[in-house]
């Protein structure tokens, strides 16, 4: 056995030349493959850690699946909002450790605009226990200050200190801006791959208070927002970070939230506070445990995941076809070979065996090849993929699915082999020793 | 006890209706050499398929040193052919990707019995393989390490017999081994290998469509309408 391995290493070494073509082409498709499935994998976990701290999420009755899709991925409005009075009954539960406003439906330059509270950025996490950090600025929305998501601040250029005007309701066409009432630009988050990185965070306050003031409603709507700036300056002086409450207590409450987040002391209460909410007398809500509503939500992208993997397994369908006809179109060159083999004694099984030797080798070489240059790419363009789309791809060991596909790729690339194989057997025997062909 | 027995011996090739080969009977000795004679078509080959134990006759025997080759698998035919059979093809006799000591070795690879005998002689097969190749005139690195496809023809075909000769198996075959290389290095190929078979004992069976040689054998056969004909046993083999 030591002796065909030396055989068909030296064979191979020998046909380096047409073999490092199919050798390529192998460890493209492995590339491809490992590649696909690698950031497949990343964007799945990415994907359903899109929030991870918070314990549930609170809407007005609604699907799971829309509740957060308005609320974390800011696509379509909920139907009804949640009274301002709801929202203060359930964060006073003894249960709830922190809970987070949020108010949708306006934008800026097509970009969602969140009202919120700094709660938001001291709670809200995703990934793996990964907090919200600032780039630049301070990430804090009093006042008439505003906190943008990393690519929002790539894409329009803004800097600290710039003025953004808020429309009202979704899309870049200006129906009806609030332009009287602009925010400063406060503070910039670094990436993270979620939704928070096509968000603009402003003040729960400060929005309903320009809504307000807008439409009408509120007679003293100015001394609204003057109060609101003064408590900002004065709370900035202090370098006060808690100061929320004092906000709170200056500002007029929002009548009604869009939904709320919610982070509970002890986990294990979760259940008994989510049926307490879906069970909310005074108003019809809907809570949602968001881990579970994630992956519900990441089975409707689960097509797209299979052509992906398909299309690589056609790839290297094509790749080991190229073995094939590799392997095959040397056969007719090697049945003098196998001649002499068979005349120092070479059993027909030893032919076989030596061409499903270097078909595997091949295969092997092939394997090694790919993966050594998808974890120099990996390596390479870590940094990038980190800056630009917020996944952080781990260079760590393979995982259970990666190492299945490479089983398979060995096992496919092994089985083509026993087609050319199979044909140098048969001509072995039926040549015997005649080379005369 | 004679090397090798044939009794009529039938051999057809699968979708001929003719034979190739009919009702040959033949003895060869130990240590005799013989030249078989035949033009292109006659079954030369075929008749060393079957001496080789690749093909099995239809009908009729061979025993080769004592051994019936029809009342063997195919598995332990390969094996015999290994342990005691020499075989050198009229050109191209070499592995391309393997040196040329490894080339030699190759009988040793796929024979242990051949193995063992250098082993038992007290030397290494590496060993036994240069002195061969330095016995027939390959010596020095420069030809040890070249490429074989570089080495001429005249020295693929010594390299070739030494393969075959390694280990010392006890018949040596030789398919029209001369005919890709000029006058003189057809005369000086015969003579070695004659030589080495007559030094070892080796029974020698050579084939060709060219006659000039045969003088240098034995016996003579001429294959001829799927007989096998003795045309001459000379009085005195003329020594090369």
């Amino acid at each position: 056995m030591k002796n065909m391995f030396k055989l068909a290493f030296k064979s191979i070494k020998y046909r380096k030349a047409t073999l490092v073509l199919s050798i390529i082409s192998i460890s493209m498709s492995v590339l491809l493959l490992l590649g696909i499935e690698r950031i497949r994998s990343r964007v799945h976990d990415s994907f359903t850690s899109t929030i991870s701290g918070t314990d549930l999420i609170v809407g007005a009755r609604s699907g799971n699946i829309s509740i957060l899709l308005s609320n974390i991925f800011h696509i379509g409005y909920p139907n009804q909002n949640v009274s301002w009075e709801t929202y203060k009954t359930i964060s006073s539960k003894e249960q709830v450790q922190w809970s987070i406003p949020l108010s949708l439906g306006d934008s800026h330059k097509g970009y969602s605009v969140v009202g919120t509270t700094d709660d938001f950025f001291a709670h809200y996490e995703y990934g793996n226990e990964l907090n919200l950090k600032s780039a630049s600025g301070e990430a804090c929305v009093h006042g008439m200050h505003c906190v943008l998501g990393a690519s929002v601040a790539i894409d329009l250029g803004y800097k600290i200190g710039d003025e953004l005007v808020v429309t009202h309701g979704m899309g870049h066409e200006d129906f009806i801006k609030h332009e009287d009432e602009p925010f400063i630009l406060g503070g910039i988050l670094k990436p993270t791959g979620t939704p928070v990185d096509q968000s603009i965070f402003v003040s729960i306050y400060a929005m309903d208070a320009i809504h307000s003031h807008f439409y009408g409603q509120d007679s003293q709507s100015y001394d609204v927002l003057a109060g609101i700036s003064h408590n900002h300056i004065e709370a900035a002086d202090h370098h006060d970070h808690d100061h929320h409450d004092h906000e709170a207590e200056h500002a007029k409450s929002p009548e009604s939230v869009s939904g709320f987040l919610l982070g509970l002391k002890n986990p294990s209460d979760v259940l008994n506070v989510h049926r307490a909410i879906n069970e909310y007398k005074p108003e019809p809500l809907t809570a949602i445990l968001p881990a579970v509503t994630l992956i519900d939500l990441w089975q409707i992208v689960r097509p797209i995941e299979t052509t992906l993997i398909v299309i690589s397994f056609l790839v290297l369908i094509v790749a080991l076809g190229g073995i094939l006809t590799n392997l095959i179109s040397t056969l007719s060159e090697r049945r003098r070979e196998m001649a002499i083999l068979r005349s120092v004694g070479a059993k027909p099984k030893h032919v076989f065996g030596l061409i499903m030797l270097e078909s595997f080798a091949i295969i092997l070489a092939g394997i090694l090849f790919g993966v050594a240059i998808l974890y120099l790419v990996l390596y390479l363009s870590k940094p990038i993929i980190a800056e630009k789309l917020g996944l952080i791809i781990q260079l760590g060991w393979f995982s259970t699915d990666e190492l299945l596909s490479l089983a398979t790729i060995f096992l496919l690339g092994g089985l083509t082999g026993i087609i050319p194989s199979y044909q140098c057997y048969k001509n072995s025997l039926t040549d015997g020793l005649m080379i005369n062909k | 006890m004679d090397a090798i027995k044939i009794k009529k011996l039938s051999f057809q090739w699968k979708g001929q209706n003719k034979a190739l080969l009919e009702n040959i009977d033949i003895s060869i000795a130990k240590g005799e050499h013989v030249f078989i004679q035949g033009k292109s078509g006659s079954g030369k080959s075929s008749l060393l398929s079957l001496l080789v134990g690749i093909n099995l006759p239809q009908t009729g025997s061979i025993e080769v040193l004592g051994s019936q080759l029809n009342k063997l698998s195919a598995a332990e035919r390969d094996e015999f052919r290994a342990n005691h059979i020499g075989y050198i093809f009229q050109m191209f006799n070499l592995v391309p990707y393997l040196s040329v000591l490894d080339n030699v070795l190759l009988s040793c690879t796929f024979s242990k019995v051949r193995r063992d005998k250098i082993l038992r002689s007290g030397k290494q097969p590496v060993e036994e393989a240069q002195r061969l190749l330095a016995e027939l005139g390959l010596t020095g690195d420069e030809i040890l390490h070249k490429m074989v496809t570089e080495l001429s023809v005249g020295q693929q075909q010594r390299v070739a017999a030494c393969r075959a000769l390694i280990g010392s198996p006890e018949i040596l075959i030789a398919d029209e081994p001369t005919s890709s290389l000029d006058e003189d290095a057809q005369k000086s190929f015969i003579s070695l290998i004659s030589k080495e078979c007559s030094l070892y004992g080796v029974t020698l069976i050579f084939v060709s469509h060219d006659t000039r040689y045969k003088q240098y054998f034995d016996r003579t056969f001429e294959l001829k309408e799927g007989q096998l004909v003795l045309e001459n046993e000379p009085q005195n083999k003329v020594s090369v």
